[in-house]
């Protein structure tokens, strides 16, 4: 079951975050003397690393693409157009980061504030 | 106690000639028997009763019809007298080895549900092959996260297999929201139950394969899931990580949908600036490393290629049901209460 856009939003941060985070939380269950399955927690580790350099790979390739394209387009603009598009998507991975910050204190705070 | 004795199917059906018996065939497949397998004839106007009967099933019949799967799986639960029990849908194949993958879960006595890989039975129209995608994408990526963190969000309804006295407990499977294997879970969580996610253990549903059954579908998973945010938002502050998973599942269901469907759109076409568009298939490569990762051991990497564009069509939709789902909830005060039955 899944439902609005999945794999979109500040769910895909989320999941990179949980996943990169997963060796540490391990690493402490580990020095507690609490079982751990490494395996999973690895598999998880490098796919989220996996999707990283593939999101990378993308941006770089776009750049590699569009800034020529842009140029022969709309000449005189399309330099103008490529660092306003590569500042946008800068804004919006920052906004989606401090977006996931706020919706997760949020939620700290709410468990701390609200009673059952 | 062998661990096929402790386990009974329950089946709910309704109207489901066309597809019990591949269910019941892959049932009597399984590497380990069942205890008993129940099928729930909710008032069938077509052969499904006789179809059970003829596969060896204990066939029950309501005397009327139960109007939802959650009364269905209920009314058969009395029946059971096993400690584990697994619900499967009547459209739904088991692998063989699945009873077994997910009966061992169940040697920690903590757990009180747990799921299986789901990947749809066939990917014949553009809507199968977006759930192919987003199955494999869910269940090669999030859900292992989830299940490692020690909280999957949901165990799925098609099939899970419960401790049978975790559902009594909590009374069943309930039908005050439309997404009934999401309420069961989060109160399996707020009873103090763990839930696992068994990637071992497969199953296969057949995904809606017309707009048809899809909007049902989307319709109710959409509003089941405001119903289950608004239902359980308290109960779910104390279980760590569910509580971000699902804070953060609303948020972008609602601002995501938002963006996708308004924002995008209105961005390109107010700036001129065609590269906004790009924001729809901005994430491909975030999608596409599960999926293919997903893929590859089941030989499927063309196939789960070919289906991407599927998927992107799909996710729109869902986009447009769950803003749908969330205005009619919230602001219009009209929750969906009568259960349609899709796929």
């Amino acid at each position: 079951m899944t439902v609005g856009v999945p794999g979109a939003g500040i769910g895909g941060l989320f999941y990179l975050a949980s996943a990169f985070t997963l060796p540490v939380r391990a690493a402490l269950r580990w020095l507690r003397g609490e079982p751990v399955a490494w395996r999973p927690i690895w598999r998880q580790a490098a796919l989220a690393v996996a999707i990283l350099l593939a999101i990378w790979a993308a941006g770089w390739l776009i750049g590699l693409w569009a800034g020529p394209q842009a140029r022969l387009l709309l000449p005189g603009l399309g330099g103008n157009l490529v660092r306003s598009t590569a500042a946008i998507a800068s804004a919006a991975m920052y906004t989606s980061i401090l977006t996931l910050v706020a919706v997760l204190l949020a939620v700290q705070v709410a468990r701390l504030v609200i009673r059952r | 106690m062998s661990r096929a004795a402790s386990v009974t199917i329950i089946v709910p059906a309704f109207n489901e000639a066309a597809t019990l018996g591949e269910t019941l065939a892959s049932i009597a497949a399984l590497r380990v028997a069942p205890a008993e397998i129940i099928v729930v004839d909710d008032c069938s106007t077509d052969d499904t009763g006789a179809i059970a009967r003829r596969a060896g099933a204990t066939v029950i019949r309501p005397e009327h019809n139960t109007g939802s799967k959650a009364g269905a799986q209920t009314f058969a639960l009395g029946r059971v007298a096993t400690p584990l029990c697994l619900v499967l849908d009547a459209d739904t194949v088991l692998a063989p080895d699945a009873l077994e993958h997910l009966g061992a879960a169940f040697d920690d006595v903590t757990v009180g549900a747990a799921c299986t890989t789901v990947i749809p039975h066939g990917t014949d129209s553009i809507w199968e092959r977006g759930r192919y995608v987003e199955y494999l994408f869910a269940f090669t990526f999030y859900k292992p996260v989830q299940d490692t963190w020690g909280a999957p969000m949901i165990s799925s309804g098609c099939c899970s297999m419960y401790r049978t006295e975790a559902v009594r407990a909590a009374g069943g499977w309930s039908s005050r929201t439309m997404a009934e294997d999401m309420d069961l879970t989060w109160t399996l969580y707020q009873q103090g139950w763990q839930v696992r996610f068994v990637a071992a253990a497969l199953c296969r549903p057949r995904e809606p394969n017309t707009w048809t059954f899809l909007s049902r579908q989307l319709r109710r998973w959409s509003h089941g899931f405001v119903q289950n945010v608004r239902l359980h938002w308290r109960g779910l502050l104390p279980v760590p990580y569910l509580r971000s998973a699902v804070a953060v599942a609303a948020w972008d269901a609602a601002l995501a949908s938002f963006v996708y469907l308004l924002v995008l759109p209105l961005l390109a076409i107010g700036l001129r600036n065609p590269w906004f568009l790009l924001g729809y298939v901005i994430d491909i490569p975030a999608i596409l490393v599960p999926v293919l990762v997903g893929a590859a051991p089941r030989g499927e990497i063309l196939k789960a290629l070919t289906c991407i564009p599927a998927f992107f069509a799909l996710r729109t939709v869902n986009a447009a049901f769950f803003l749908r789902a969330l205005f009619d909830e919230v602001v219009r005060r009209r929750p969906l209460l009568v259960y349609e039955k899709g796929h």
